[in-house]
C-alpha cells in the first residue's frame, strides 16, 4: 500500500476538501436575505395563491438573484434544483403554464405572450413576434385542446411597405383570427417615419386575409412642433379572450431651448373585436398625465395613482363611458408610483415597490374594498439598506 | 485492476516532481499576493489617516473596503492557476510522446506488458484527472488560510469579510467559479466536460502514432467533428434560435451526447493501441 502514497494522499485531498466544499455548500443556505408577505390588515386568505417574482440586488451590485416571495416565504433561483434552475424564475407563468401543459406545441414558439391567444377550446399561436421587411407573412398555428389536433397555415402579409412590425394581440371571435400589429413605416429622407396599429383578419376556414385595417397612424399627428408615438396598454398580461385593444398616443412636444423633446400628455383608445371600430375614450386631464399607471381588464380601464399620500383607483367604463373613482385607505404609506397591478377572479392585486420595501394590495373590484393589506418584510433588517428589490411579475395562481 | 493502479501510480510518479513545483509555487505566490497587496492596502490606509489626517470614514468612503475579492484578481493569484492549467494541457501531450521520444522508446516496454493495452490509456487520462482535481482541492484548502491571512493583517473595520462561497463566486472575471462552480451538478458538468476532451484529445494523439503525417489529418479532423457533435444542440439553438428543444431537454441530450463520445473514444482509442498503434 505504501507505495501508492502519491495516488491515494492525491485522491485523499481531493475527496477531503471537494467533498466539504459542496457537503457544507449543500446544508447551507446563501447569504441572501429572506423575504415574505405579512398581513398587516385583512384576511390571509386573499393572498394565499399570489407570488410576486422579483429579484433582489445588493447596492453595490456585487450579488443579485431572481426570488419568488409568498406569504410563506421565499425561494432563491440558485437554491432550485439544477433542472428547476434550467428554466429560470423569471420566465412569464402564463407561458410556464403553457409549456407544462401543451409541451409539444409550445416548441419553438418562443416566450412572447401577445402571440398567443386560449380560450376553452384552441390555443391559437401567430407569429413571429417580430416581422421585419423580408418576411411576408404570419404563420398561424392552431391547437384543439380537445382533440389534439393541430391546424397550421401561413398567411401572406398584403401591406408590404413597414420596416417591421410586432404582433400585439391576437383574438379569435367565431371563425375568424384578428391579429393587432403596430407596425413602423421609415419616412425617407425629409419625412418623419409613421408608426400605425394595424388589425389582419383571418378566414380561418380558408386560411385567407379578409381585411387589412389600419387602426391608427400617426401620420397626420406631427405638426412641426408636435407629434406621437403610439404604446400598447399591457397586451402582455393576458392570452384570454378580450373585447377590447386599448392603445395608447404619447404627445411629445419639441422644446427648441433645451433642444430636447418633452413627453406632454396622454391619450387613450380602444379597437372594439366584436365591431371592427374605434370607441373614443374620453377621460378628464387629470387622467391624461403622462406617468399614470394603467390597467385594462375587460371593458375597464383602471388609473392607479397616488393622491395626499393616499392610493386612488379611477375606473373608466369603455362600454358605458362611466368613470368611478375608489379612494384606498392603508395603514401604511404607499409609494408614489411604481405600482404593479393585475385583475383576477374579480380582485385587484396590487403590488408597491419603494426603497424600505413593497406593500401588497387586495382589492375587491366588485365591492371597492380593501380585502388585505400586507408588506414585504425581510428577516435581516439590513436587507433594505444593503440592496434592493427588483419587480419582476405578479402571479396569482 | 491492480495493473490499472500501478500504471496510474507510476504516471503520477513521473510528473510527480513538476506536480509539487507547480503546487509550491501556487502557495508561495498566492499567500506572498495576500500579503503584498493587504500591506500596500493598510499602509495606504495609515499614509491617509496619520500624515494626512482623513477620518477613517473618509478613508473607506475614498477607498473602498478592502475584501478577498481585490486580492483574488491579482496576477499573484491568477498567474500561478493559469500556468498550473497550461502545464496540465502540455502534460497531456507530453505524457504519450514522451514515451515515443524519450530515452530507449519506453513505449515499447508499456505496450509489452502482459496487461490490457487499454489500461496504459486509461492510466493516463486517470493521471491527468487526477492531477487536475489535485489542484483544485490544494486551491480549496488554500483559499481558507489565506482569508485567515488576510483577516489577521487587516482590521476588522477595513475589511469585507465573506464565507467561502460568496469568495469563490465573487471572484473577478469569475475564474474560481469556472474552476469551482456553485453547484455539485455544475461541477459534474465542468469536469465530466473537461474530462471528455482530454479523452478526445487522446484519441487524437493515438491518431497522430498510428498513421504518423496523416495520422496529422485524423486526429485534427476527429477532435473538431468529436467537439462539433458534442456542441450541435447548442450552436443550433443559438445560431438559428429555434427554441425547439426546452432547456432540460438540451441539458439530457448534452449529457447522452457526452457519454457516448466518451465512450466512442475510448473504444477507438482501444482499437487504434491495439492495433494501429507503431513504435
Amino acid at each position: 500500500m505504501l507505495r501508492y502514497w502519491k495516488l491515494i494522499g492525491i485522491f485523499t485531498i481531493i475527496i477531503l476538501s471537494v467533498g466539504t466544499y459542496y457537503v457544507q455548500a449543500g446544508l447551507a443556505s446563501n447569504n441572501y436575505p429572506d423575504f415574505s408577505i405579512q398581513k398587516i390588515s385583512g384576511d390571509d386568505k386573499a393572498v394565499e395563491d399570489l407570488t410576486l417574482i422579483t429579484r433582489y440586488v445588493s447596492n453595490n451590485h456585487s450579488y443579485g438573484d431572481y426570488l419568488k416571495i409568498t406569504r410563506e416565504g421565499s425561494v432563491y433561483q440558485s437554491e432550485l434544483s439544477y433542472m428547476d434552475r434550467l428554466t429560470g424564475l423569471y420566465i412569464d407563468s402564463e407561458i410556464k403554464r403553457l409549456q407544462k401543459d401543451y409541451r409539444n406545441f409550445m416548441r419553438g414558439k418562443g416566450e412572447s405572450i401577445p402571440t398567443f391567444f386560449e380560450n376553452e377550446e384552441w390555443l391559437v399561436h401567430v407569429g413571429p413576434f417580430g416581422i421585419d421587411y423580408h418576411e411576408t407573412s404570419f404563420e398561424v398555428e392552431m391547437l384543439d385542446k380537445n382533440t389534439k389536433d393541430v391546424t397550421s397555415f401561413q398567411v401572406n402579409i398584403p401591406d408590404k411597405n413597414y420596416q417591421y412590425m410586432n404582433i400585439q394581440d391576437v383574438q379569435m371571435i367565431q371563425d375568424e383570427l384578428s391579429i393587432v400589429t403596430r407596425n413602423f413605416y421609415s419616412g425617407g429622407p425629409s419625412q418623419s417615419d409613421t408608426e400605425e396599429f394595424h388589425v389582419y383578419r383571418v378566414d380561418i376556414g380558408n386560411q385567407k386575409i379578409i381585411s387589412d385595417d389600419v387602426i391608427y397612424s400617426n401620420e397626420g399627428d406631427y405638426t412641426g412642433s408636435e407629434w406621437t408615438h403610439l404604446g400598447e396598454v399591457n397586451s402582455y398580461s393576458s392570452i384570454g379572450q378580450e373585447d377590447y385593444f386599448v392603445f395608447r398616443l404619447d404627445y411629445v412636444e419639441q422644446d427648441d431651448r433645451a433642444d430636447s423633446s418633452m413627453h406632454t400628455r396622454t391619450e387613450y383608445i380602444a379597437y372594439e373585436y366584436a365591431a371592427n371600430e374605434l370607441v373614443e375614450i374620453d377621460l378628464p386631464d387629470k387622467l391624461k398625465g403622462i406617468e399614470n399607471i394603467v390597467h385594462v381588464n375587460g371593458s375597464t380601464i383602471y388609473f392607479i395613482e397616488t393622491k395626499e399620500e393616499e392610493l386612488q383607483i379611477t375606473a373608466y367604463h369603455i362600454e358605458n363611458q362611466e368613470l368611478n373613482t375608489i379612494d384606498i385607505q392603508t395603514t401604511e404609506e404607499v409609494y408614489d408610483m411604481n405600482y404593479f397591478p393585475i385583475v383576477k377572479n374579480g380582485n385587484m392585486y396590487i403590488t408597491n415597490f419603494g426603497d424600505e420595501g413593497a406593500n401588497v394590495l387586495v382589492i375587491d373590484t366588485e365591492t371597492e374594498e380593501l380585502l388585505y393589506e400586507g408588506k414585504v418584510e425581510s428577516t435581516d433588517q439590513q436587507s433594505f439598506k444593503d440592496g434592493y428589490l427588483d419587480f419582476n411579475q405578479i402571479i396569482v395562481e | 485492476m491492480k495493473n490499472y493502479l500501478k500504471l496510474v501510480d507510476f504516471e503520477l510518479k513521473r510528473f510527480i516532481n513538476i506536480y509539487f513545483v507547480l503546487i509550491g509555487l501556487t502557495i508561495i505566490s498566492q499567500i506572498t499576493g495576500v500579503i503584498l497587496k493587504s500591506r500596500d492596502y493598510l499602509e495606504r490606509a495609515n499614509v491617509a489617516i496619520y500624515e494626512n489626517s482623513l477620518s477613517l470614514e473618509q478613508f473607506i468612503s475614498q477607498n473602498g473596503k478592502l475584501s478577498i475579492h481585490q486580492l483574488l484578481q491579482t496576477g499573484w493569484f491568477m498567474i500561478p492557476i493559469a500556468l498550473s492549467a497550461a502545464a496540465l494541457i502540455f502534460y497531456c501531450f507530453l505524457i504519450w510522446y514522451r514515451d515515443w521520444f524519450g530515452k530507449n522508446t519506453f513505449i515499447y516496454r508499456l505496450l509489452m506488458l502482459p496487461t490490457a493495452r487499454l489500461n496504459v490509456f486509461l492510466a493516463k487520462a486517470t493521471a491527468i484527472f487526477l492531477m487536475v482535481l489535485g489542484l483544485v482541492g490544494i486551491q480549496l484548502i488554500l483559499l481558507p488560510i489565506e482569508n485567515t491571512i488576510f483577516k489577521s493583517i487587516i482590521p476588522v473595520d477595513l475589511r469585507m469579510d465573506m464565507p467561502l462561497n460568496e469568495i469563490i463566486n465573487g471572484a473577478g472575471y469569475g475564474y474560481l467559479q469556472i474552476l469551482i462552480p456553485n453547484s455539485f451538478v455544475q461541477f459534474l458538468i465542468n469536469y465530466g466536460i473537461g474530462f471528455m476532451m482530454v479523452f478526445i484529445l487522446f484519441t487524437s494523439i493515438l491518431f497522430e502514432r498510428s498513421f504518423r503525417i496523416k495520422g496529422i489529418i485524423f486526429g485534427i479532423v476527429y477532435y473538431f467533428v468529436a467537439v462539433t457533435v458534442f456542441l450541435f444542440p447548442i450552436m443550433a439553438e443559438i445560431y438559428w434560435g429555434f427554441g425547439y428543444l426546452y432547456p432540460s431537454e438540451i441539458f439530457v441530450l448534452e449529457i447522452i451526447l457526452g457519454l457516448l463520445i466518451t465512450v466512442f473514444s475510448i473504444w477507438l482509442s482501444n482499437y487504434l493501441i491495439n492495433q494501429k498503434v507503431t513504435v
